[in-house]
């Protein structure tokens, strides 16, 4: 008898330590319930993030990530950066190495998230301070020939989502990044200080330099043909080509090294006014930046 | 309603319990010196100085007898008590019983908390500690004058080697009983102690385990903060120590042990916030509790299942108290987490218990099963909590070695 009382007990014992070992149990929802854990790894690299999707939700998570910035207000859209990864089966704890768009000693948000077919769902939110990143990588830029004004795209790895976040440079020069960035496109406006015309594209964020270069030709403008080949002081005469240059101001029409008046620019055609008091035959010259291509014209 | 219609069913029956007699073995010295031998009703009241209860059987009449009505009566092997014509304290000669706790040369008696002893000359001398305001040094203050170390130190005169050990001695049944059985050994005369098969001091270890059910409650001033927690189930271990001074009391005894319960409490509310949008709150709570319990207990009269009550405090450490608040917020199937903390434990608590259980032997084995309530108040009074406690009602089941 006394043996079955001692196996009661350490029965008892045997259950209470199962019982000490559960997991908090998570109540369900329709959508699913995600949890952004403490940043770590923090290095002069980068950082590692990590969220924790605990309870999958009734339609099952398509789409999970984390969102961050330097403010709090952190939602998805175009003024965070993110790293989105696509749900491929289930998925409980996540990681992401984050080692771009980090400025040494600033204070960063974060949030993980998760998505399904109807609802978006925002873990809470956790910060840590940077020791700065790495920089992103350029891979190519697109289209790799233009003229200046254009605007291409740059492709690479780690651009930030933040548009204004993302430097780019063409042989040093500062260029405009327009658009929606993402992390893989930064869309750029080839700036007007450009004279070469092979340019080295590089894209910086946060003040870390990164890897890699596009190569964007510029090309020389082609006259294709004139709306005439000759005519009297003060007509207008339509030259037709490509290249010419997105901005006015960075096109020069000139007739006989005379500036000629441009009345209206577009991309495949200049409309000028034939300069007065000009009675002879020349070379009309299109210049874009350092280029040219030039065609006879003759006066009557 | 049904906690109060359970409190008053609980001291309903435990009256019934109380009131239950305990006849044991022994006898009745009628005025004619007639022993009558039969069964005397165990009391640990101050009823056994004024009457006893008596039956010849079992089965027949209990008749009660006062100390004009018998010389003595006496439970087998456990005390005597005899009547006599006396003036306690100050106070009018009158019939009553003593407790004859040592009989020998030198006869010590007990009335209620009253001590006398007799000498060889049948005279009576009451062991009194009294008390006198005085002043020392213009100061008023108490003196205790320990009357009875004078009377002992005089009627011992003839065992010069007990001087030190009246000097010693308490006011108290052991040290008298103790200096009374040596003075007799001492003068070489037949020395008897009644109650001496019932040792001073017992203790009785064991192993307890058991289910226990946990409630949390609590009340806040901050509305959005659930506070309707689940029932937790779960285990309780632990070692416990009964204490008991048989001599001066069967029934009543200590009871301590160190108990280790592990608790998971959980809370759920909805609804809409002040910015009329949808919220939902998980509060959650994690904690070991482990317990020092200290209370008295009574036994009731020993049968084959003996009943017990406890009651008292103790002392509960939560040891490593989490919680975790998860609030969602949502709108146009948006969720927006916030987690946090909303629960701040104390460490160390005070326990309030009072228990009932039932002593049985299982073959050999001595088991207890016990059903036991626990209250305690678990948070600090900080961050709108206004009122906490965890409920504890635990089954146990005991073995005593």
């Amino acid at each position: 008898m006394m043996k079955i009382t001692l196996l009661s007990l350490c029965l008892v014992f045997v259950c209470l330590i199962l019982v000490t070992c559960n997991e908090n149990e998570v109540t369900p929802r329709n959508y699913p319930r995600v949890r952004t854990l403490e940043v770590s790894h923090i290095t002069e690299n980068g950082v590692r993030l990590e969220g924790e999707i605990f309870y999958p939700g009734r339609l099952g998570v398509t789409e999970y990530g984390f969102i961050w910035s330097t403010k709090e207000n952190l939602f998805l859209n175009y003024a965070v950066d993110r790293a989105i990864i696509p749900a491929n089966g289930s998925v409980d704890h996540y990681a992401f190495d984050l080692n771009t768009t980090l400025k040494k000693g600033e204070v960063y948000y974060v949030k993980a998230y998760a998505r399904d077919k109807e609802y978006l769902v925002y873990g809470d939110i956790v910060s840590f301070r940077s020791l700065g990143s790495n920089g992103p990588e350029v891979l190519s830029v697109y289209p790799d020939t233009g003229t200046l004004g254009d605007t291409i795209s740059v492709k690479g790895k780690n651009f930030s989502y933040i548009t204004s976040s993302n430097e780019v440079t063409f042989n040093d020069f500062g260029a405009s990044v327009v658009g929606h960035s993402t992390d893989t496109t930064v869309m750029v406006v080839v700036p007007d200080p450009v004279k070469l015309s092979t340019c080295e594209v590089k894209v910086s964020i946060a003040g870390n330099p990164g890897t890699g270069q596009g190569i964007f030709t510029l090309q020389a403008p082609v006259i294709d043909s004139l709306s005439t080949d000759h005519g009297k002081s003060g007509e207008e005469v339509i030259i037709y080509g490509k290249y010419m240059g997105s901005n006015p101001n960075n096109v020069k029409v000139s007739f006989d090294s005379k500036e000629v008046q441009i009345i209206s620019h577009k991309r495949k055609a200049i409309t000028v006014r034939i300069p007065y008091d000009y009675s002879h035959s020349g070379k009309l010259r299109v210049q874009v930046a350092n280029l040219s291509d030039e065609t006879a014209f003759s006066v009557d | 309603m049904s906690r109060y219609f359970l409190i008053c069913f609980f001291l309903f029956f435990t009256c019934q319990l109380i009131a239950q007699p305990d006849f044991r073995k022994g006898y009745i010295v009628t005025n004619q010196r007639d022993t009558v031998q039969g069964f005397l009703n165990y009391r640990e009241s101050a009823k056994n100085f004024e009457f006893c209860e008596f039956a010849t059987s079992p089965e027949a009449k209990v008749t009660r007898y006062g100390p004009e009505e018998i010389r003595a009566y006496k439970f087998d092997e456990d005390k005597l008590m005899v009547s006599t014509d006396i003036a306690i304290s100050g106070e009018e000669k009158r019939w009553c019983f003593l407790e004859v706790l040592v009989a020998g040369k030198m006869i010590l008696y007990k009335y209620r908390s009253h001590y006398l002893v007799k000498d060889t000359e049948d005279k009576i001398y009451e062991l009194i500690r009294e008390t006198e305001n005085t002043a020392l040094n213009g100061r008023p203050m108490v003196r205790e004058i320990n009357r009875y170390i004078g009377i002992l130190k005089y009627l011992m005169r003839d065992c010069p080697g007990l001087q030190k050990e009246i000097e010693d001695a308490d006011l108290s049944e052991r040290d008298f009983t103790e200096l009374v059985e040596k003075y007799n050994q001492c003068t070489g005369i037949e020395t008897v102690s009644y109650k001496q098969e019932k040792p001073w001091f017992h203790a009785v270890p064991g192993i307890v385990a058991g289910i226990v059910s946990t409630s949390y409650t609590y009340e806040t001033i901050v509305n959005e903060i659930p506070d309707d927690f689940n029932k937790d189930v779960s285990f309780s271990v632990g070692v416990d120590c009964e204490i008991s001074l048989p001599r001066l009391n069967e029934y009543f005894s200590f009871y301590t042990g160190l108990f280790y319960l592990h608790n998971q409490l959980r809370a759920y509310s909805e609804g809409l916030n002040s910015s009329n949008m949808l919220y939902r709150n998980d509060l959650g709570a994690r904690f070991n509790q482990l317990q020092l319990p200290l209370t008295l207990r009574y036994t009731f009269p020993e049968r084959q299942v003996t009943p017990y009550i406890n009651a008292g405090v103790g002392v509960v450490f939560l040891v490593k108290p989490s919680d975790y608040w998860i609030q969602e917020i949502e709108k146009n199937k948006v969720i927006s987490t916030e987690e946090g903390s909303a629960l701040y434990f104390k460490k160390c608590s005070i326990v309030y218990i009072g228990s009932f259980g039932l002593k049985v032997k299982l073959g050999n084995t001595p088991t207890t099963f016990e059903v036991r309530y626990e209250n305690i108040k678990a948070l600090q009074d900080t961050y709108g909590v206004t009122r906490s406690k965890i409920q504890n009602i635990q089954f146990l089941l005991g073995v005593t070695f």
